[in-house]
């Protein structure tokens, strides 16, 4: 066992590097970055936005020694000499506001550089560089700032995704708690009343896009009004509410996301259980223990669904993967302050760190949801540790 | 011609009296399908969606953009109709033509929803009953309040009954088939629409306030015809799911097939890079990829952006199952046999282990289908899709989102009814595809039930 957790251990890193790198190559793929739009904005002076691309660790500067190194370059048909502080054109010096102009964003050897009113050439920082500087960074705890709100990454996401986790775990608790008792008494009692409408409700949640059915849910609030709409708890009077009204006030409004999602989650699961508990309950030694007189009870709790519970436990296992996954439509339909609408924002604004940790924030919650799902089978199944 | 000869005799031969007469697997697998009531049902209800979204620009009174901003949020008219009730008067003070102030009493309004009134009607405009359908005229009703302000309210006039046309001619060619938004065949026919009828011009004034409009599904924020939207948005929701599979399923399967099929270190790097894929959840990964994308695209670039998208976040999962078929099915002695008799290994995975892997392929395009249905939903609803003026039901749904404007325009919801059904089908139809490709596993499920 310590082996095989040991073996499954190990292969995580590689996978995690492996993905931070995909993704990270992939953001920087892309076509525009946050700053372009404040490039083409006139209001803004061009030192403002490279200053501001220097903070995000976009550019760097040139020292001079990599200046000297340079030499005389040729640039759109000129040769440029660059020195600290001024640059000459064609041999002649040349005002740094016009050379800024003329050599706004150019290409050299493959690296990009930009000239500022100030005298300083940049370089862009390559994606590979990138790379380097933020995994450096990551290992030390440090997620960068978020170019949109300006604020440490790493708060930003956290407080998200805590909202994101009491959803998906309540959905997950709705789920589970349903789905097994439903699966149990649909397979004890197959084609009866409660077989073929938990069926319907397996097919029905199964089938039903998530979208649809919160919009569904939203709509079957604001005619009755017996839920609260949008948000995890009241905007304008929470302050005001006692402990125990902040805790009503909250659970009221995590009731509708919750049935939304759990419902889907729970029509696999149910399936599942009722499946594997009929197999169970055709087996030999469900006779055997029927036919020396066993009470039905214990027959049923302690031979059959002893054994059908063990697939179930790495289906739970693997919903533990899903947590954060599950619930992304979800929670932008009824707006709620978790993961989703943040990774969308920051996907509109091309809000670079915030999409970076989001997807890696989600990679991790994945593996070790798998990780825990294969131990969790190696626990029940000592088939899968040997192999 | 000796060697076919011989195949079709060869049959015969084993036919003996009460022996059913031999089949082909295709022909078995639609024998079996075709018994599969829940199955059949999925299909007819793919059959129906493909069929509307091809013929969108035929079946559908108007066309997708058809922007009418007095006619905005009306009920589906096969429901039903908005009516306005007098709830009482009001002295308005209002200018008159010679410019002095005059009190007059004005009415004040409400609107009320009514069930089967005031919609689709089968009345003449004399009140008689016909075959042919007719619409009530939409009005626009000024309301008065207490301090004298105006709300117009768009209700159906009760009196006014205009007929519905059908295969009225239209001004221009109009889009009336398409293979979902390409290869257009034009027209000058519709099947039906409503004329303004020429008398409402003896009116004068009134007749501004006065609309000839057939929304059978309702009309959206715009006055755009609900059930147009849906039918064009058809075009794309359900083809994108048809496209990505294919793109998917044959990356999948060059990838897979290779993989398995020679193993060692290409196995090991290519599964390595399906669980880089893998190790990012499904709508991550799908968002990442539309990152990466520039958001200003035309209406055909983000439809082929969103069918790669989903393509490319879909396969590794394909890939991985098709190899590991691939793993076993390159042990089987025909494999064997097959190389034993010389050929290729192109020869071997491309005519003895890949088509094995058909019924597999089959079943599972048709069960994955709606995740790719699903995925062009999301992107569209996150307004990282499709965007207006072109339509999809992801997008259609996005109306819907404001609790607000989903309250009083219920209707707006129609379009899930759509994605959901269109998930449901597929999942019928795949539940009794895997049925029927798999008959052994069917029966002991069926023993054990």
């Amino acid at each position: 066992m310590l082996t095989f957790t040991i073996r499954r251990l190990l292969s995580i890193p590689p996978l995690l590097f492996g993905v931070a790198l995909m993704t990270f190559l992939l953001l920087k793929a892309a076509p525009a970055d946050y700053f372009s739009q404040m490039e083409f904005d006139p209001a803004k002076s061009r030192a403002s936005v490279i200053d501001a691309k220097r903070a995000a660790g976009l550019i760097r500067p040139v020292s001079e020694k990599e200046l000297s190194r340079l030499g005389a370059v040729n640039v759109n048909g000129a040769s440029w000499q660059f020195e600290p502080g001024r640059v000459l054109k064609d041999g002649t010096e040349i005002e740094n506001r016009i050379a800024a102009e003329e050599l706004d964003s150019f290409e050299l050897r493959g690296m990009r550089y930009s000239y500022d009113d100030r005298g300083q050439l940049y370089l862009r920082i390559g994606a590979l560089e990138g790379f380097g500087r933020w995994l450096g960074k990551v290992l030390q705890g440090d997620f960068g700032r978020s170019f949109k709100f300006n604020q440490p990454v790493f708060e930003l996401i956290s407080e998200r995704l805590l909202n994101t986790l009491t959803l998906s775990i309540a959905a997950l608790i709705l789920a589970w708690g349903t789905a097994i008792p439903l699966g149990v008494i649909a397979a004890v009692k197959p084609n009866s009343f409660w077989d073929h409408s938990s069926g319907f409700i397996a097919f029905f949640g199964l089938s039903i896009p998530s979208v649809f059915f919160a919009l569904l849910m939203i709509l079957f609030a604001s005619y009755t009004g017996w839920f609260p709409i949008g948000d995890m708890r009241d905007t304008v009077n929470y302050d005001n509410f006692t402990f125990w009204g902040k805790i009503w006030d909250r659970l009221h409004h995590l009731v509708l996301p919750t049935i939304v999602i759990g419902t889907g989650a729970m029509a696999g699961y149910m399936r599942q259980a009722r499946g594997n508990m009929i197999e169970a309950l055709g087996q030999d030694y469900v006779r055997t223990a029927r036919a020396k007189g066993l009470p039905r009870e214990k027959v049923l709790f302690k031979h059959a669904l002893r054994n059908a519970i063990n697939p179930l436990v790495t289906l739970f296992g693997y919903s533990l993967a899903a947590l954060l996954s599950g619930s992304f439509l979800v929670e932008v339909v009824m707006n709620w302050p978790g993961m989703a609408r943040l990774v969308v924002d920051a996907i509109i604004a091309k809000d670079e760190p915030v999409v970076m940790a989001s997807v890696m924030v989600s990679a991790v919650l994945l593996v070790f949801g798998n990780l825990f799902a294969d131990l969790l089978l190696a626990v029940v199944d000592p088939r899968v540790r040997l192999s | 011609m000796n060697a076919s000869d011989a195949r079709r005799v060869e049959p015969i031969a084993t036919e003996g009296p009460g022996l059913p007469p031999p089949r082909g697997p295709w022909k078995m697998l639609w024998l079996r399908l075709r018994k599969n009531r829940i199955a059949m049902t999925g299909g007819l209800i793919l059959i129906f969606l493909y069929f509307i979204s091809c013929f969108a620009g035929f079946l559908s009174p108007y066309d997708f953009n058809d922007v009418n901003t007095d006619t905005t949020r009306y009920g589906p008219m096969l429901l039903g109709g908005i009516a306005v009730e007098q709830v009482g008067t009001h002295l308005v003070e209002i200018e008159n033509e010679d410019y002095e102030w005059v009190e007059v009493e004005k009415p004040e309004f409400e609107p009320r929803w009514e069930w089967f009134r005031g919609g689709l009607t089968f009345r003449d405009p004399e009140g008689r009953f016909t075959l042919r359908p007719h619409v009530h005229a939409l009005r626009e009703f000024v309301s008065y309040d207490e301090i004298g302000e105006t709300t117009y309210y768009l209700a159906s006039d009760p009196e006014v009954r205009i007929p519905i046309r059908f295969l009225p001619r239209q001004e221009r060619a109009v889009e009336v088939a398409s293979l979902f938004g390409f290869f257009k065949i034009k027209a000058k026919r519709k099947l039906f629409g409503v004329e303004r009828p020429a008398e409402w011009a003896e009116r004068g004034d009134d007749a501004d306030l006065m609309h000839a409009e057939v929304f059978l599904l309702g009309s959206d924020q715009n006055g755009r015809d609900l059930m147009t939207r849906i039918f064009f948005g058809g075009q794309i929701s359900m083809s994108v799911g048809l496209l990505g599979i294919l793109i998917s399923m044959t990356i999948g399967l060059v990838f897979g097939g290779v993989a398995g099929y020679y193993g060692g270190l290409t196995d090991f790097s290519m599964m390595r890079l399906t669980e880089l894929l893998m190790a990012i959840p499904g709508l991550y990964l799908i968002l990442t990829l539309r990152y990466v994308i520039p958001t200003k695209l035309d209406s055909r670039q983000t439809y082929l952006m969103i069918v790669g998208i989903l393509a490319l976040a879909g396969w590794a999962s394909l890939g991985r199952v098709i190899r590991g078929m691939v793993l076993s099915l390159r042990e089987n002695e025909y494999t064997l046999a097959a190389r034993a008799l010389g050929a290729g290994d192109r020869r071997v995975i491309l005519r003895h282990v890949l088509p094995n892997t058909a019924s597999f392929v089959i079943v599972t395009a048709t069960l994955y289908v709606p995740y790719y249905i699903l995925g062009e939903v999301a992107l569209s609803f996150l307004g990282l899709g499709i965007t207006e003026p072109d339509t999809s039901w992801g997008l259609l749904l996005k109306d819907a989102q404001n609790s607000q404007v989903l309250k009083y325009s219920p209707w707006l919801i129609l379009p899930g009814f759509f994605i959901f059904f269109a998930v449901l089908a597929f999942n019928f139809l795949g539940d009794g595809l895997r049925d029927a490709a798999d008959p052994r596993a069917n029966l002991s499920k069926k023993k054990t039930a």
